[in-house]
C-alpha cells in the first residue's frame, strides 16, 4: 500500500519559501485545514505535480509552469520551483523531487518553454535512472488511477456518468475502475496468450509441411492460417472503424446537444429581429399617417373661430327662417279675409260674416295690406344653409386628438424596440461564431455516422461467420494432425494445445473476475452507502455493466434522479469500495469534500474515513468541517492537524496544529 | 477473493489439465510488466518455452 510521509513544497503556489507536512507512520486521518484562497487546492496539485508532471485545473485545463511559481518570490526575481514526496510502498522507502528551473537568459518566464524540468527518484536511498524510475512511478501510481486517491468535488461529480452508456467520459472512468481492480493484468494476458497461441499454430503447421506424411495437412493448415490472419486483420480494421464511428456519433451527439441551445438563441433573434422589422413597418406607417395629418392640422386652430361664425350665420338663417314663416302666414291669412270680405262666408268656419265681424275683419284686412312682406329672406336661406353646413364640416375636426393618439403609439412601438434590439444585442452575442450550417453539418455527420455503423456492424457479422467457419476448418485440420506425425509435430501440437487453454482460461477468467468485481464493488458500496446516507428508507446501490451505481429504495425501486449530496454519498461509497478491492491501494487525499453535504452526512463520512483508507489526507474549510467535530468523530484515528495562515495574498504558511 | 485466486479456481474447477505453476506464472508476469506489454510478452513466451522443455517428452538430456 502506499502511504505518503511527507510533502515538502518550495515557492510552489502561495507556499513561499520551504514548507513542510510530515504525515504519520500510522493509519488514520491527517486534516489541513485553510479558508478560501489560502492554498488547498494547491497542496492537492503539489502532489499531483510531483507524482505526475503537470496540474489540472478545474475543467482539466492543464496550468503552465510560470503560474505554478509563488508570486512574491517571483516579485523578488525567484522564478523556480520544487516539491519534494517521501512515500512509502510494500516496505520501500521512495523520496520524488521534481523540480522547476528558469532556463538560462530567461528574466522573466511566460511560458513553458522558458524553464527545465527535472525530476528524480530514490528508492530506499539509492537514485533510480530515468527511465527506470518513469517505470516505478507507473507501477506505483498511474496517472489513469489517481482520480481513486487524488480527487475533488468536481471529480466525484464525474461518476454520474458511469449511468450513461454511450458517454464518453463514463468508458474513460470504466477503464480506469478497472485497472485500479487489477483487470488489464488478464485482459493483457488474454491478448498475450492469444498472440503466442497464434505463433503455436503456425509452428505446429510449418512443422507438419516438414514432415512427408502430413506435408498436404500441413499445406491446408498454413493456407488456412493465412486466410485467417488476413479476415482477422480486417477485422480489427472494421472494429478500429466501428470504434471511430461510435466516437463520431457520440461527439456528433454530445456537440448537437450544445448547439440545440444554441439553435434555440438563433431562433429567438430571428423572431427578434422579425418583431423589430414590423415594428419599424408600424412606427413608418404610423409617422406617415401622422405627416398627413399635420397638413391640415393648422384646421384645428380655426375650430373656436368658425364655430363662433357658424352660430352667427345659424342665427341669420333661423331669423330668415321665421321672416318666411310670418310672410307666408301673412299672406294666407290676408287671402283668407279677403275672401271671407267678398263672399260673405268664412271658408274656414263657414260661418257667414256680417255687421260686427265684417267691420272687423275689413279693419284687420287694411292693417295687413298696410304692412307688406318682403320675400327676401326667401333667397338668403340656401345661402345660409350651405354656410352652415360647410361651417359644420369644420367644426368635426379632430385631428390634434388623433395625432396624440398616433404619436403615443409611434413612442409605444419605440420603447417596444428598443428593449427588442437590446435583447437581440445580446443574443448576438451569444450566438457570435453560431453558423446555422455548421448545425445542419452535424446533424448531417451524426445521421451518417448511424448509418455508416450498421453497414460496419452487418460487415463484421459477416467477418465473424466467416471466420467461425475457417476456425472450424482449422479445428478439424489439427485434430487430424493429432492423429499423425512424429515428436517434432507433437511438440508443437502440445504447445498449441497448451496455448490455447491458456487463451480460453484468460478469457473466460475477464468474465469470471469482471462480474465477481461488480458483486464485490456493488456489496462494499452498499455496505459503505448505508452507513453514510441518513435515509432509513434507501435499502442498497445496485451497479450497472459499467460500475454505476443507483440508489435503490427498499420497496424495490431505483431512485432515478438524486440531489448534488445524494451524488457525493454515492461516489464515496464507490471510493471507499473500490480502495478495498483494488490491488493497488493508497491514500485518499480530499480537496474540499464535504461543500455539497449537510452536517448529518458530514458526520457520518467523516466517521466512516478511517474504514475507506488507511491514510486519509483532507483538505477544509472550517465552515465545512469543524474541527470540534472532526475530534469527536474520529478520536484516535486523526492523527494530525495542520493550518494554512494567511501572511499576505499570495503567501500562505502551513503550520502544524496537533 | 483476489485476481490469482479468480483464475486459479477457475483453472481447478473448468481447466484442470493446464499446469497450475504456468498459470501462477503467467498472471505474476502481467501483473509484474502491466506498464512494459513487449516485456510481458516476451516472458510469456520463454515461461511457455521453459514448461514445454520441461515435459519428460521433450528433454533433450
Amino acid at each position: 500500500m502506499l502511504r505518503i510521509r511527507s510533502v515538502h513544497l518550495c515557492d510552489f503556489g502561495p507556499f513561499k519559501g520551504e514548507q513542510r507536512i510530515d504525515l504519520p507512520k500510522e493509519d488514520g486521518v491527517v486534516i489541513v485545514y485553510g479558508e478560501n484562497m489560502r492554498g488547498k487546492t494547491t497542496l492537492l496539485n503539489a502532489i499531483r505535480y510531483a507524482l505526475f508532471g503537470r496540474v489540472l485545473t478545474r475543467g482539466s485545463v492543464e496550468v503552465q509552469l510560470h503560474q505554478l511559481g509563488n508570486w512574491e518570490s517571483a516579485a523578488d526575481g525567484k522564478y523556480g520551483f520544487h516539491v519534494v514526496l517521501a512515500f512509502e510502498q510494500n516496505g520501500d522507502t521512495y523520496e520524488l523531487t521534481r523540480e522547476c528551473r528558469v532556463r538560462s537568459g530567461v528574466s522573466k518566464p511566460a511560458s513553458n518553454a522558458d524553464y527545465i524540468e527535472e525530476s528524480f527518484l530514490t528508492k530506499n536511498g539509492s537514485a533510480m535512472g530515468p527511465q527506470e524510475a518513469v517505470l516505478e512511478l507507473g507501477r506505483i501510481m498511474p496517472e489513469t488511477v489517481s482520480r481513486f486517491f487524488l480527487f475533488d468535488g468536481e471529480l466525484l461529480q464525474q461518476y454520474e456518468e458511469l449511468l450513461r452508456n454511450e458517454s464518453e467520459m463514463g468508458r474513460q472512468i470504466k477503464e480506469a475502475i478497472e485497472r485500479i481492480l487489477g483487470v488489464p493484468v488478464l485482459t493483457n494476458g488474454r491478448a498475450d496468450l492469444a498472440q503466442v497461441h497464434k505463433q503455436a499454430q503456425h509452428q505446429e503447421a510449418k512443422a507438419a509441411q516438414r514432415n512427408q506424411k502430413t506435408q498436404q495437412l500441413g499445406n491446408l493448415h498454413a493456407e488456412l492460417l493465412g486466410q485467417r490472419e488476413a479476415m482477422q486483420q480486417e477485422s480489427a480494421r472494421l472494429r478500429q472503424d466501428l470504434d471511430r464511428l461510435r466516437g463520431t456519433k457520440t461527439a456528433k451527439e454530445e456537440q448537437a446537444k450544445k448547439q440545440e441551445m444554441l439553435r434555440g438563441l438563433l431562433t429567438l433573434r430571428e423572431r427578434l429581429q422579425e418583431e423589430i422589422n414590423s415594428l419599424d413597418r408600424k412606427i413608418s406607417e404610423k409617422q406617415d399617417k401622422r405627416k398627413t395629418l399635420l397638413t391640415t392640422a393648422w384646421r384645428s386652430l380655426l375650430v373656436p373661430r368658425i364655430k363662433a361664425f357658424r352660430e352667427h350665420i345659424e342665427e341669420q338663417l333661423r331669423v330668415a327662417r321665421e321672416e318666411t314663416t310670418r310672410r307666408v302666414i301673412h299672406a294666407e291669412t290676408t287671402e283668407a279675409i279677403r275672401k271671407a270680405l267678398s263672399t260673405g262666408s268664412c271658408s274656414l268656419c263657414e260661418q257667414p260674416v256680417a255687421g260686427e265681424t265684417k267691420e272687423r275683419l275689413q279693419n284687420r284686412l287694411s292693417e295687413f295690406e298696410g304692412t307688406p312682406q318682403t320675400a327676401a329672406s326667401d333667397d338668403r336661406i340656401p345661402s345660409l344653409e350651405r354656410q352652415v353646413s360647410e361651417l359644420r364640416r369644420y367644426q368635426t375636426d379632430s385631428s390634434i386628438a388623433v395625432l396624440h393618439e398616433i404619436s403615443g403609439a409611434i413612442n409605444d412601438f419605440r420603447v417596444t424596440k428598443a428593449t427588442s434590439e437590446d435583447r437581440l444585442r445580446e443574443l448576438k452575442e451569444q450566438t457570435a461564431g453560431l453558423d446555422e450550417s455548421e448545425v445542419r453539418r452535424t446533424y448531417a455527420e451524426y445521421e451518417k455516422a448511424v448509418q455508416e455503423i450498421v453497414i460496419v456492424e452487418n460487415g463484421l457479422k459477416e467477418h465473424d461467420a466467416k471466420l467461425a467457419e475457417i476456425d472450424g476448418n482449422i479445428g478439424r485440420i489439427e485434430s487430424e494432425l493429432g492423429k499423425k506425425g512424429g515428436s517434432d509435430l507433437q511438440k508443437e501440437r502440445k504447445r498449441r494445445e497448451i496455448t490455447e487453454g491458456l487463451r480460453s482460461l484468460f478469457e473466460e477468467g475477464v468474465r469470471v473476475y469482471r462480474d465477481h468485481l461488480r458483486t464485490k464493488v456493488e456489496k462494499d458500496a452498499t455496505t459503505l452507502f448505508l452507513d453514510l446516507t441518513s435515509e432509513p428508507e434507501y435499502a442498497s446501490l445496485s451497479i450497472n455493466s459499467n460500475y454505476g451505481l443507483t440508489i435503490v429504495h427498499k420497496d424495490g425501486t431505483s431512485i432515478p434522479v438524486r440531489s448534488a449530496g445524494a451524488e457525493h454519498v454515492v461516489a464515496l461509497s464507490l471510493m471507499g469500495s473500490l480502495q478495498k478491492n483494488a490491488p493497488l491501494r493508497g491514500p485518499i487525499i480530499m480537496d474540499s469534500p464535504f461543500g455539497r453535504l449537510d452536517s448529518v452526512h458530514t458526520r457520518k463520512v467523516i466517521h466512516t474515513l478511517p474504514n475507506m483508507a488507511g491514510q486519509v489526507l483532507l483538505f477544509v474549510y472550517e465552515s465545512e468541517l469543524e474541527p470540534k467535530l472532526a475530534r469527536n468523530e474520529l478520536k484516535g484515528a486523526l492523527r494530525r492537524e495542520y493550518r494554512i495562515e494567511r501572511q499576505s495574498a499570495r503567501y500562505s504558511k502551513v503550520e502544524k496544529v496537533i | 477473493m483476489d485476481l490469482l485466486s479468480t483464475i486459479l479456481d477457475l483453472r481447478q474447477k473448468q481447466f484442470a489439465h493446464l499446469p497450475e505453476d504456468l498459470v501462477k506464472e503467467i498472471v505474476r508476469i502481467e501483473i509484474d510488466y502491466a506498464e512494459d506489454r513487449t516485456e510481458a510478452l516476451k516472458q510469456v513466451e520463454q515461461a511457455l518455452e521453459r514448461y514445454l522443455n520441461s515435459l519428460p517428452e521433450n528433454k533433450t538430456c
